[in-house]
């Protein structure tokens, strides 16, 4: 119910700087996750936004109005914290009570919204419980509720579903959506988990080393990853290397072999650049009727298979003669249908096409000015189910 | 025809019985202790409190104390002495406990635990010894302030009183109450301020509702392990007075060792009022702290 305005927030403890110049707006009843792995920033700016950390420069403005030197209980704002934080020694009543009652909010008005908001988050039966008395999932949601019931411009989640078993993160966090758009509530979700940002959020920040690193809708920075380490750290990612050969005509070299990538636009000629493709759009030749029409394809060992559950994933050394390196020590992940994973059991030869339509190429800038052998790709071995 | 062998599977009767004997087996110790230090000398208090000391009869006589003000004064200086010990203690030990927490220092919270734990158990007659020699008549620090113009005793301080076995006893209570209150005061989450305050709580709020009600029950079973220990406590108060202000615990010693006043029948009789009170304390902090794992355990 707020649009909230981060401008160039900047954090320093002691010489680490935790989080450098951050800048974002998020639009009135918008839900923006910030994504990226520990120690990038993402709580420090989280909790630079509610005031329980002062920006060492910088502005956090809310409809408007600067509220960076506001203390937190000043500026409106619900919070979910990572371990609950629901007060012990208060039922679940009187958690989700608590902030209307230092408000001083009649009674009988703090009955009906605690009762309200119960019912909302399927806890009616647990009212009377205390916190010790209710599984992780109740205590989320009394959380959530207790965060909302003092209806804030600008809601907080800090890793809200961390301390969660899995399925009831699931359920959670589809209730969090629900909930947030029912509500029409300005929300900031803090997480590493890529699944979970990706599933309920309207745009995602990844940030990286306490500075943003990309921003984008949930399709956006999956599909079309603007730098390597979003492309890394988002799902698995497999990472070629090519060299440009013609930047306009959209042309580049790997292995000795030239084609067509119509994501390679714009790069120089020469330049090193990173071929970028998942592992479920590596489609196995001979697997389809599809004809090859002068896509790339890469050829390789088959050394372990990872069952994910629908699809098996084959993780491919590729040949020398295909990658055009030698000795070939380079890494593909390819997905394949677990149905028809029977196929190419460990030590089977694999031949893989890369779509053209599917690939996009960006600049490496790890072999800038530099050449660099890249002996491995950003796969990771540990299959992430959730995206 | 022999049934075939079977071994020892886990899960099977045998395996079950064999468990539960090695279980038992590591109980052996400590049921001898708990037998040999607590029940047979519970036991035998009992027994003996409802028995003449010369005769052997069954007798309720050595209870009489109950119905004589007099013979009450020793209860009455010990319950004075042990409330106004754990009063100093309990406060003095929060308000220390609260900076050692504060001071997120780790170093400091290291030597100050160091330091409780040592205090904590300095008692007896090296205390004693320790406390004439500063604060007796013509202890160092008596006389210090004597030179300076500050005459504690004529002040009406007796370090030979109960007033001064107050501040004796606090020397050992307020580490004590430092080492138990610091689990308690370090398992305070700070999301819970937090949350208080994002929710629109002033300080003052955060605590009337959040942290005094969580830190009460740890803080009341607390003191009343303070009260238990000043209330048992006896070589302290003998080493500095040599019996001569009135306990519970110094009566019972006279009863039974004084070749005038021997009477080892009121001396158990005594011993089981201590006792009494000592289970009524003991029991109340095991049922509060049941709660208060329940609140702060991480």
């Amino acid at each position: 119910m707020s649009r909230l305005e981060l401008i160039n927030v900047t954090k320093r403890f002691g010489d680490q700087v935790a989080v450098s110049d951050f800048s974002l707006t998020i639009e009135d009843g918008e839900l923006v996750s910030f994504l990226g792995p520990s120690g990038c920033g993402k709580t420090t700016t989280l909790r630079m936004t509610a005031g329980f950390e002062a920006p060492d420069s910088g502005m956090v403005i809310v409809d408007g109005k600067d509220v960076t030197d506001l203390p937190p209980n000043k500026r409106g704002m619900g919070m979910v914290f990572q371990g609950y934080a629901l007060f012990p020694n208060m039922t679940a009543n009187e958690n989700v009570e608590f902030g209307l009652a230092v408000r001083n909010a009649p009674v009988a008005e703090r009955r009906a919204r605690v009762a309200e908001l119960l019912e909302l988050f399927g806890l009616s039966h647990v009212g009377k419980s205390y916190p010790h008395q209710m599984s992780g999932g109740q205590q989320q949601r009394v959380a959530l509720a207790r965060a909302v019931a003092i209806q804030p411009g600008v809601l907080l989640l800090d890793e809200p579903l961390s301390a969660v078993d899995a399925k009831v993160r699931e359920e959670l966090r589809t209730e969090i959506r629900r909930m947030q758009v029912q509500l029409h509530i300005t929300t900031i979700l803090v997480t590493h988990d890529q699944s979970e940002a990706l599933s309920i959020s309207d745009r995602v920040v990844v940030m990286n080393r306490g500075a943003i690193e990309e921003v984008g809708t949930p399709t956006q920075i999956y599909s079309e990853p603007q730098s390597a380490f979003t492309a890394g750290f988002i799902g698995a990612m497999n990472e070629i290397p090519v060299r440009v050969v013609s930047g306009a005509a959209g042309l580049v070299q790997h292995g000795g072999r030239r084609v067509a990538v119509s994501g390679a636009l714009g790069l120089a000629d020469g330049q090193r650049g990173l071929l970028l493709i998942r592992p479920e759009q590596l489609e196995p030749v001979g697997s389809s009727n599809a004809a090859l029409n002068g896509d790339l394809t890469l050829t390789g060992r088959v050394e372990v298979q990872t069952f994910l559950g629908a699809t098996t994933r084959l993780l491919v050394r590729e040949s020398a003669a295909s990658s055009g390196d030698a000795p070939a020590t380079r890494l593909l992940a390819v997905d394949v249908p677990s149905a028809s994973a029977g196929r190419w059991p460990a030590g089977s030869q694999l031949e893989v096409r890369i779509p053209a339509s599917s690939s996009r190429v960006i600049a490496d800038r790890t072999t800038e000015g530099a050449v660099v052998d890249r002996s491995a790709v950003a796969v990771p071995i540990v299959p992430d189910l959730g995206v | 025809m022999s049934s075939p062998s079977v071994g020892n599977i886990a899960g099977t009767p045998t395996a079950v019985k064999s468990r539960g004997g090695r279980a038992a087996l590591a109980f052996l110790p400590f049921a001898v202790l708990i037998t040999a230090f607590l029940l047979v000398p519970t036991v035998s208090l009992f027994w003996g409190s409802f028995h003449d000391s010369k005769t052997g009869a069954f007798t309720f006589a050595n209870y009489s104390y109950l119905s004589n003000p007099l013979d009450l004064v020793p209860f009455r200086n010990s319950l004075e002495l042990s409330l106004a010990s754990t009063l100093l203690g309990g406060a003095f030990g929060l308000l220390i406990a609260q900076a050692i927490v504060s001071s997120r220092n780790s170093l400091v919270q290291e030597i100050a635990t160091t330091f409780s734990s040592v205090a904590a158990n300095f008692a007896g007659v090296p205390l004693a010894f320790a406390f004439t020699a500063t604060l007796g008549f013509n202890g160092l620090l008596t006389a210090a302030l004597r030179n300076n113009g500050i005459d504690l005793y004529s002040g009406g301080f007796k370090l030979y009183s109960v007033l001064g076995l107050t501040v004796v006893y606090a020397y050992w209570e307020i580490p004590l109450m430092v080492l138990v209150m610091l689990p308690p005061l370090q398992a305070m989450k700070r999301s819970w301020r937090e949350a208080a305050e994002i929710l629109g709580a002033s300080r003052w709020q955060y605590l009337r509702s959040v942290a005094i009600p969580i830190l009460m029950t740890p803080f009341i079973s607390s003191m009343l392990l303070l009260y238990a220990n000043a209330f048992g406590a006896y070589a302290t108060a003998y080493g500095l007075t040599t019996g001569f202000v009135s306990l519970v615990p110094i009566q019972i010693s006279n009863l039974i060792s004084g070749d005038v006043n021997h009477d080892p029948g009121t001396a158990d009789a005594l011993a089981i009022g201590l006792a009494v009170i000592m289970v009524v304390c003991i029991g109340g902090r095991a049922l509060l702290e049941r709660r208060s794992t329940r609140w702060l355990s991480r």
